[in-house]
């Protein structure tokens, strides 16, 4: 399960495009798709060095939510994500 | 023996040795299309027949292996009838197959792959439709074998005109648009014209029913579809990622629906209908 402090970085195996404000990910190797939505899309835009934390707090404010709610909302999706194999944590930032 | 065809803006070489006659594959694929001689084409191949030889593989497909070294990408293609290496140097493409038959199957297959590999240089797709022209523009059709896609372009063409059978190119142009260009592959009936070229205004996703419907689809729904159905040899993330691109293109200014038709003509009624709503 991710934590606050741990930072996600897009798979190797994710190909991917914004498109119409929504993002289109592909896992090439296993040919899943998946859409995000606006609030999936922020957080994927912003897997870019940030803490999971750092990232709930910017979607806090972006979408006036609490921040409690948002760190909630964002850890669920890189679980998600993570379990899909489109999401990989960074392990020289997560003390790997 | 050289054979050259232009396919899509792409010219393919196919060298042969002289005691092989591939008249065949000539009457194939130039009942459409006029050889095009060019010194330097975009994919040269050169093939060895060798009659009763059978390539004994499990595991057929096509494998990329790009040295870190090296400026070039080696291909790999391994069918029962076919074994070979392509190499990819200077964006160009040369290739050395050996293939038990002469069949314009062979040929076709062949073929098709080269186009594939070269929409992946110029961010492009080639997607498995037939396509009809409509007021002077393009509606595509895809669906599985056997789905009616060849019956609609030909048989049930209602008062248009067939742009293509089998397989599409389909590139984005600067001003959004998605442009489609004709290709002669699968097309027996030798119906459609060779070297069209047309603005896509929709794509039907179809298949056959006891009436005739239309159901509306969502983005997530017709860049699923639209991949389903585009023939790409390579999984890089790169290559994936253009594709994504163009389908979301036409996603996103293209009509696409669900078409469930009858295996008649009145379901242009319908399409027609849509097409002045969607626009």
């Amino acid at each position: 399960m991710p934590s606050s402090e741990n930072i996600y970085k897009p798979s190797q195996n994710a190909a991917f495009r914004n498109i119409g404000g929504q993002t289109v990910i592909v896992h090439t190797s296993e040919d899943r798709l998946i859409t995000l939505n606006e609030t999936g899309t922020a957080i994927w835009e912003r897997l870019d060095g940030r803490t999971t934390k750092a990232i709930a707090q910017e979607i806090a404010s972006l979408f006036e939510v609490s921040e409690g709610q948002a760190l909630v909302d964002a850890l669920d999706f890189l679980d998600y994500m993570k379990n899909r194999g489109l999401v990989e944590a960074d392990p020289e930032s997560n003390g790997e | 023996m050289q054979l050259c065809w232009r396919i899509a803006q792409k010219t393919l070489s196919v060298e042969v040795p002289d005691p092989l006659n591939p008249r065949d594959w000539q009457q194939h694929l130039e009942t459409h299309l006029v050889p095009y001689p060019d010194p330097a084409p975009d994919f040269h191949l050169i093939l060895s027949p060798e009659r009763g030889w059978k390539n004994p593989v499990t595991d057929y497909g096509v494998w990329f292996d790009s040295p870190p070294d090296s400026s070039s990408l080696r291909i790999r293609m391994e069918r029962h009838d076919l074994s070979g290496v392509i190499v990819k140097k200077d964006g160009h493409y040369k290739g050395k197959l050996t293939i038990n038959n002469d069949s314009p199957e062979t040929l076709t297959v062949l073929l098709r792959c080269c186009i594939s590999l070269l929409c992946e240089d110029c961010d492009e797709m080639l997607l498995h439709a037939s396509g009809v022209i409509r007021k002077g523009r393009v509606w595509l059709f895809c669906g599985p074998a056997g789905s009616g896609k060849t019956t609609i372009a030909v048989e049930l063409r209602d008062q248009n005109e067939t742009f293509s059978v089998d397989r599409v190119v389909l590139r984005t142009r600067s001003d959004g648009h998605i442009e489609a260009h004709s290709t002669p592959f699968s097309d027996d009936t030798g119906i459609a014209r060779s070297k069209q070229t047309g603005i896509v205004s929709g794509i039907a996703f179809i298949e056959k029913s006891a009436d005739n419907k239309i159901l509306s689809m969502g983005y997530h729904e017709i860049i699923r579809a639209i991949l389903d159905e585009t023939f790409a040899l390579s999984r890089s993330v790169e290559s994936q990622g253009r594709l994504i691109e163009i389908a979301g293109n036409l996603a996103q200014n293209a009509h696409c629906c669900r078409l469930k038709f009858q295996k008649d003509k009145s379901f242009w009624t319908l399409l027609n209908r849509f097409d002045t709503v969607a626009a």
